[in-house]
C-alpha cells in the first residue's frame, strides 16, 4: 500500500495532442506548490473553486505557459484534501516540465485510482461508487462509458442484486429444511437439485455475458495477418494515422508483435501487427511467426492481407493454411500500384491503398458493422476483474453444490457451498448481509411448534 | 462458606435456579468453589416452563457440548427421557440433532439430586433483592429476608422473572410462570447499578388432560429403535420406559375461531410491547401471518410417564380462556379435550448481551455476570450452555486463570456467545446450525474431542483414558487404523478407501471390523466420508483466525475512515471489536471492510 499521507499529482486529461491538458494535485503540499509554480495577481486559495488566470513557471522562475489554476481547500474537494488544478495548453513539453517541477517539490505521481481511493477514505464516496467511477474514468469509448454507467445504477447492478436474491432464497429454503426438520416439508434430493439449477444457470449466464461484454472494455482483438511484405504494417500505420510500425520494402521487417487500441466508430478494437507468415523460418523470425500465429488464432477477427498488385500466389496459400481459421476479411493491398485492374475483385477482397487511403472508409465501415453485430445482444454486462473473480467464486461454489446433490445424498454439503456463494456475492457487492437469511426463512415458512 | 457477623461468605452466588443457574452452580461447585444458589422455590429447580423436551437440531448439539464440558444437562436428560429421536437422520451427519421427550417432574428431581451431590453447593430458598456494590464491584447479595451473602462474584440467571407480566386475553397478572411471582425489586436494584433493560415476550400453550383426548384420531410417532443418549457415558440407557408421541393438526375452523378472537388478543391489541421469537410464534401469529396455510401441526407431548398432563406443542397462545377452549376443540382428537391450565404470554425484562463482556460480565460492575434467558435467549439448552460458560469464566477469575474462550469453529457454544455479545438481539435468540460458519467441524460426534480437554483441566471430568475424551478417542483411533489396513474379503482397496466412495455399502464395509457401539460406528463413518470437506473448512477457519488476530487499537477513529459504508461504521462503533477477527464476525463487515481496517491499523502502527 502506498503511503496515504503524501501529496500526489496526476494528469486529468488523456495524454496526447489536444487543446488543453490539466493536472490535479492533492495533498498537504498543494498550497506550497501553487505558490511556487503559479504567478497571478489573485491567489486561487483565496478564491476557492474559481478559475484564476496566471503564469506557470518552472523551478527557476521562468514562465512556461499561461494557464488557469483552481484551488479546492480541504475538505471541499474531490479527495477531501487540499487540491489544486492546473489547466495548461496542450503541449507535451509543458506537461513534462510541470511534472518534473511537481516531483522536485515533493509530490509523487498518483497510482491508478488513488484520487478516488482518497475520496473513499475521506468519506466523499462509497467504495462501490468509486469502483464504478474508476471504470467510467478509464472508459475509452463512448460505448464503454454507457455500459459502465449502466453497471453503476442500472442493468448490471440489478442483475447482480437479482442474483443475490436468488442465492438468499435458495439458502432460505435449504437452511429452513435443515434447521427446522419437523416444521418444514422435506422434499427429496431431486427437489434440491431442481431449486439449485436455475440459480447456477443465471450465474453462468452472467459470467458468459460478462465474458462477451469484455471486448467493450478491452476491445475486440483484430489480427492483421498475411504473408511477408503484404503490407500489414502499412495498414496498421494507416489505421493509426501515424508511423507506429517500421515499414520497409523488405519482407520480414516486422518480427515482434505491436498492438494499439483504436476507437472504430465508437467500438474499441485492438489491432495487432505481426510478422508475416511463412514456413521457411530464417532464424530470428521463427519466434515472431509463432507468436503471430498464436495471436491470430486467439483474435476475435483476422484481416488477411495479400499484395493486390501481385495477385494471390503460393505464399498467400501457405499463410492461409498456417492460419487455419476463416479470416473476417480478405484485403488486397497496394491499390495505388494496380489501380482498377486489381486481383481483389475476383477474390471478393476489399481493395485498399495504405498510401492514398483509398478503401479505408470501406474497411472501417465493415469493421464497425462486424463489431456491432458481435456485441452482446442481451445488453452489456461489465464486470471488472475483482467482480468477475467473485462471480467465478460463486459459480465454483454452486457447481460443487450441484455435485453434492447429484452424486451423494448430501444436502448439508450443498448448503455449505450455497453459504460460500452468498459470501462471494456479498463481497462482489461490497455490501452487508446480516439477518436477511432469517428474515426470509421466517417470512417464508411457518416455523415453530 | 464462612459465616461471620457481616453475613455468610461465598466464592460465587448464583441467583435463579433455572437451567442456566443449575448448570452454573454445578460447574462452580465442581471446580471447588463455595457456591450459593438462590432460588425462590427449591422444588422448582430446572423446571421446564415450556415444552417437556430437550434437544433438537442445534440445541441437541449444544447439549452434547455441555456434556463434553462436564455439565449436567445431558446426564439429567438421559436419565429422565421417555422418547429419543434423531432429527435430520437422512441429512449430513453434522446437522443430525438429538432430541428427547422428558418426564418433566423427573427431570427437575434429577437435577436436584445431581446438585445435592455437590458438597460445596448450598441451595438457599429466598428472593434476592439487592446487590451490594462498592467501588464498582460486587460485594454481596441481599435477600428479601435480610440475609446477606458476601461474595465478589454474582451470576444472575433469573430467566423471564424480572418484572414479568403474564397475559391471558386482556387480563394481566404479575409473575414469571403460572403460580410463581416475578422479581421486581431485583430489577429496580440492577437499574441502579446501570443496567438497561429491554422487553421480550414468550408464550406457552394450554395443558390438556390426557384422559380427555381421543388418541385414536391422532397419528403416532415413535422414538428411535436404537436411541442415542445425549451423554455417550450414560449407563444404563434409556433409564425410563419409552413412550410414543402423537401428532394432530389445526383445521380451517381453528383459524376462523382464532381470527374471531383477535380483538381480545393482548398481542394484537398492543398490550404486549416485548418482541417474541419468530420461530416460536403463537397460534394467533401463525393464523395471521400464514393465512393460506390450512393446517398447522400440533404435537401432543406427554409431560411425564405418570402425568395426566399433555403439552400440545404448536398452539401457544395468549387468547382469552373461552377462545382457547373453542379453538382446541376444533382440533381432531381434541374435540373433548379438557384444559388443565390455560396458555399465556409472558413479557419480561432482559439485558442486551452487548452490554456484557466476553466473560458475560456486565461492563459497568466488576463481578456482576448474567446468563440464560435474561440475556435475550430462549430455550433450556441455550440457557444451560450460557450458565456453564459464565461459570467457567467466573471460575477463571476466582482461580486467576486465563479467561475461557471458545472459537466459532470450535463449538456451537462459541458461536452463540460471540453472536450474542457482538451483535445483541432483536428477538429472543435461538441457536440454529446455520449460524455457524463451519458446521462440518461441529458435529455431535466430535464434541468430546473438541471440548473435553477444557473440562479435564478444571477437574470437572476424569482425565486420560478413563475420561470422556481419552476413552472415546483411543477407541476411535484403533478402529480407524483397522479400517485403513483391512480389506473387504481380504482383497482390493482398504475399507477406509471404500467408505469414501459415494456409493459405499456402509453396513457391509463396517461389518468387517469388530465394533459393537453404533455411535462409534456413526462417528467413524462421518469422519471418513466428509474428511476432505471438513479439512477445507478447518484450513479456512484457521487461516481466518491467523490473519485476523490483529488487534484494533482503541485510538483508531473508525468514523474517520469511511471507505466503509455508514452501516458498517455504525456497527463497528457500537460493537467495538477488539480484533479484526471480532470485527469479521459482525454481520455486514465484508472482507473489503476488513482490508480498509487493516490498512488503517498498519498506517497507525507506522506513525
Amino acid at each position: 500500500m502506498p503511503d496515504l499521507e503524501g501529496t500526489i499529482f496526476g494528469e486529468m486529461t488523456y495524454p496526447g495532442r489536444s487543446a488543453l491538458r490539466a493536472v490535479r494535485v492533492s495533498g498537504p503540499l498543494s498550497r506550497k506548490i501553487t505558490k511556487k509554480l503559479f504567478f497571478s495577481k489573485s491567489d486561487p486559495w483565496k478564491n476557492p473553486r474559481t478559475a484564476v488566470s496566471g503564469l506557470l513557471r518552472n523551478l527557476e522562475g521562468k514562465p512556461v505557459d499561461s494557464i488557469l489554476a483552481l484551488a479546492f481547500p480541504s475538505p471541499n474537494s474531490y479527495t477531501g484534501e487540499d487540491c489544486a488544478e492546473f489547466q495548461c495548453h496542450g503541449s507535451e513539453g509543458v506537461i513534462r516540465g510541470l511534472r518534473s517541477s511537481l516531483f522536485a517539490l515533493g509530490a509523487r505521481e498518483a497510482l491508478p485510482g488513488e484520487f478516488s481511493y482518497r475520496a473513499v477514505l475521506a468519506g466523499k464516496m462509497a467504495a462501490e461508487e468509486a469502483e464504478s467511477l474508476g471504470d467510467l474514468v478509464r472508459a475509452e469509448t463512448e460505448l464503454e462509458a454507457c455500459a459502465v454507467g449502466i453497471s453503476g445504477s442500472g442493468s448490471s447492478r440489478s442483475r447482480i442484486l437479482a442474483l443475490k436474491e436468488a442465492i438468499l432464497q435458495l439458502r432460505a429454503k435449504w437452511e429452513a429444511r435443515i434447521d427446522f426438520p419437523e416444521e418444514v416439508p422435506q422434499p427429496g434430493i431431486k427437489t434440491w437439485k431442481k431449486e439449485l439449477l436455475p440459480v447456477l444457470k443465471s450465474v453462468r449466464d452472467a459470467l458468459s455475458l460478462s465474458r462477451r461484454s469484455r471486448p467493450v472494455r478491452e476491445g475486440f482483438r483484430v489480427a492483421i495477418f498475411g504473408a511477408p511484405n503484404s503490407g500489414k504494417s502499412s495498414l496498421f500505420n494507416c489505421l493509426l494515422g501515424r508511423e507506429r510500425a517500421i515499414v520497409t520494402p523488405h519482407p520480414g521487417t516486422t518480427r515482434d508483435m505491436i498492438e494499439e487500441k483504436l476507437d472504430i466508430d465508437g467500438i474499441p478494437m485492438v489491432f495487432m501487427d505481426m510478422a508475416g507468415a511463412r514456413r521457411k523460418k530464417p532464424g530470428i523470425e521463427k519466434e515472431g511467426i509463432l507468436r503471430a500465429l498464436e495471436s491470430a488464432k486467439r483474435a476475435d477477427a483476422v484481416l488477411f492481407l495479400f499484395d493486390g498488385s501481385r495477385g494471390w500466389d503460393a505464399a498467400d496459400d501457405e499463410a492461409l493454411r498456417m492460419l487455419d481459421r476463416k479470416p473476417l476479411l480478405f484485403i488486397a493491398s497496394k491499390k495505388d500500384l494496380y489501380g482498377k485492374k486489381g486481383h481483389g475483385a475476383a477474390l471478393k477482397a476489399l481493395e485498399i491503398s495504405n498510401r492514398t487511403g483509398e478503401g479505408m472508409d470501406g474497411l472501417i465501415k465493415r469493421l464497425s458493422e462486424w463489431g456491432k453485430r458481435n456485441l452482446p445482444k442481451k445488453g452489456i454486462f461489465l464486470m471488472n476483474g475483482r467482480q468477475e473473480e467473485c462471480l467465478l467464486g460463486i459459480e465454483a461454489a454452486l457447481a460443487e453444490a450441484e455435485k453434492a446433490v447429484t452424486s451423494g445424498e448430501n444436502e448439508l454439503l450443498a448448503a455449505e457451498k450455497a453459504r460460500e456463494a452468498q459470501r462471494e456475492i456479498d463481497e462482489l457487492l461490497l455490501s452487508a448481509s446480516g439477518e436477511e437469511l432469517y428474515d426470509l426463512i421466517f417470512s417464508g415458512f411457518c416455523i415453530g411448534k | 462458606m464462612r459465616t461471620g457477623n457481616k453475613g455468610t461468605k461465598y466464592d460465587a452466588v448464583v441467583i435463579g435456579g433455572g437451567h442456566a443457574g443449575a448448570e452454573a452452580a454445578y460447574i462452580l461447585s465442581g471446580m471447588g468453589f463455595d457456591t450459593a444458589l438462590v432460588t425462590h422455590d427449591g422444588d422448582a429447580i430446572s423446571r421446564m416452563s415450556c415444552n417437556p423436551s430437550i434437544g433438537g437440531v442445534g440445541k441437541g448439539h449444544l447439549v452434547r457440548e455441555i456434556d463434553a464440558l462436564g455439565g449436567l444437562m445431558a446426564k439429567a436428560a438421559d436419565r429422565t427421557g421417555i422418547q429419543f429421536r434423531i432429527l435430520n437422520g437422512s441429512k449430513g451427519a453434522a446437522v443430525q440433532g438429538l432430541r428427547c421427550q422428558s418426564d418433566r417432574e423427573e427431570y427437575s428431581r434429577e437435577v436436584r439430586r445431581i446438585l445435592a451431590g455437590r458438597p460445596l453447593l448450598e441451595i438457599l430458598q429466598g428472593e434476592a433483592v439487592e446487590l451490594e456494590v462498592s467501588a464498582g464491584r460486587v460485594r454481596g447479595v441481599r435477600l428479601e429476608d435480610g440475609r446477606i451473602l458476601r461474595t465478589g462474584m454474582a451470576l444472575i440467571t433469573s430467566g423471564t422473572f424480572l418484572r414479568a407480566k403474564m397475559f391471558v386475553g386482556l387480563e394481566e397478572t404479575y409473575g414469571g410462570r403460572i403460580g410463581e411471582p416475578s422479581s421486581n425489586l431485583l430489577a429496580d436494584n440492577l437499574e441502579k447499578q446501570g443496567v438497561v433493560f429491554g422487553r421480550l415476550k414468550t408464550g406457552t400453550p394450554a395443558r390438556l388432560a390426557r384422559r380427555s383426548i381421543n388418541w385414536d384420531a391422532a397419528e403416532t410417532q415413535l422414538g428411535d429403535e436404537v436411541p442415542e443418549p445425549f451423554s455417550l457415558f450414560s449407563r444404563p440407557f434409556p433409564a425410563l420406559p419409552q413412550v410414543a408421541c402423537h401428532i394432530t393438526h389445526t383445521t380451517k375452523e381453528t383459524a376462523e375461531i382464532v381470527r374471531s378472537f383477535l380483538g381480545e388478543s393482548p398481542l394484537y391489541k398492543g398490550l404486549i410491547r416485548g418482541i417474541g421469537p419468530r420461530y416460536c410464534p403463537s397460534l394467533e401469529d401463525k393464523v395471521v401471518k400464514f393465512p393460506h396455510h390450512e393446517r398447522h401441526q400440533v404435537f401432543l407431548e406427554p409431560q411425564g410417564l405418570d402425568s395426566d398432563e399433555i403439552y400440545p406443542n404448536g398452539i401457544s397462545t395468549s387468547l382469552p380462556r373461552k377462545a382457547q377452549d373453542a379453538f382446541i376443540r376444533s382440533i381432531p382428537a381434541l374435540e373433548e379435550a379438557k384444559v388443565l391450565t390455560y396458555g399465556y404470554a409472558v413479557e419480561y425484562d432482559f439485558i442486551q448481551p452487548t452490554s456484557l463482556d466476553m466473560d458475560l460480565c456486565f461492563k459497568g460492575v466488576e463481578g456482576l455476570h448474567f446468563a440464560g434467558q435474561i440475556i435475550g435467549t430462549t430455550g433450556y439448552e441455550e440457557a444451560a450452555g450460557l450458565g456453564l460458560y459464565a461459570a467457567f469464566n467466573i471460575g477463571a477469575k476466582l482461580g486467576k486463570k486465563d479467561p475461557f474462550r471458545l472459537g466459532r469453529h470450535e463449538s456451537y457454544l462459541g458461536v452463540m456467545v460471540s453472536d450474542l455479545v457482538a451483535n445483541g438481539v432483536l428477538e429472543p435468540y435461538r441457536l440454529f446450525t446455520s449460524r455457524a460458519e463451519y458446521r462440518l467441524l461441529l458435529d455431535r460426534h466430535s464434541a468430546y474431542r473438541r471440548l473435553s480437554g477444557c473440562a479435564e483441566e478444571r477437574g470437572l471430568i476424569p482425565e486420560g483414558e478413563s475420561g470422556f475424551r481419552g476413552s472415546r478417542e483411543k477407541a476411535f483411533d484403533r478402529h480407524l487404523a483397522d479400517l485403513k489396513t483391512k480389506k473387504l474379503g481380504g482383497k482390493g482397496s482398504s475399507l477406509y478407501t471404500l467408505l469414501k466412495r459415494s456409493d459405499a455399502d456402509i453396513p457391509n464395509i463396517m461389518s468387517e471390523i469388530s465394533l459393537e457401539d453404533p455411535f462409534m460406528r456413526a462417528y467413524l463413518v462421518s469422519e471418513i466420508k466428509d474428511e476432505g470437506y471438513r479439512e477445507r473448512q478447518r484450513e479456512e477457519a484457521e487461516k481466518l483466525a491467523g490473519s485476523l488476530g490483529t488487534r484494533i487499537p482503541a485510538k483508531l477513529d473508525i468514523k474517520s475512515l469511511p471507505g466503509l459504508s455508514r452501516e458498517i461504521v455504525e456497527r463497528l462503533i457500537s460493537k467495538k471489536p477488539a480484533t479484526l477477527l471480532e470485527a469479521s464476525r459482525i454481520p455486514g463487515v465484508t472482507p473489503s471492510a476488513l482490508t480498509i481496517l487493516r490498512v488503517e491499523i498498519e498506517r497507525l502502527r507506522r506513525k
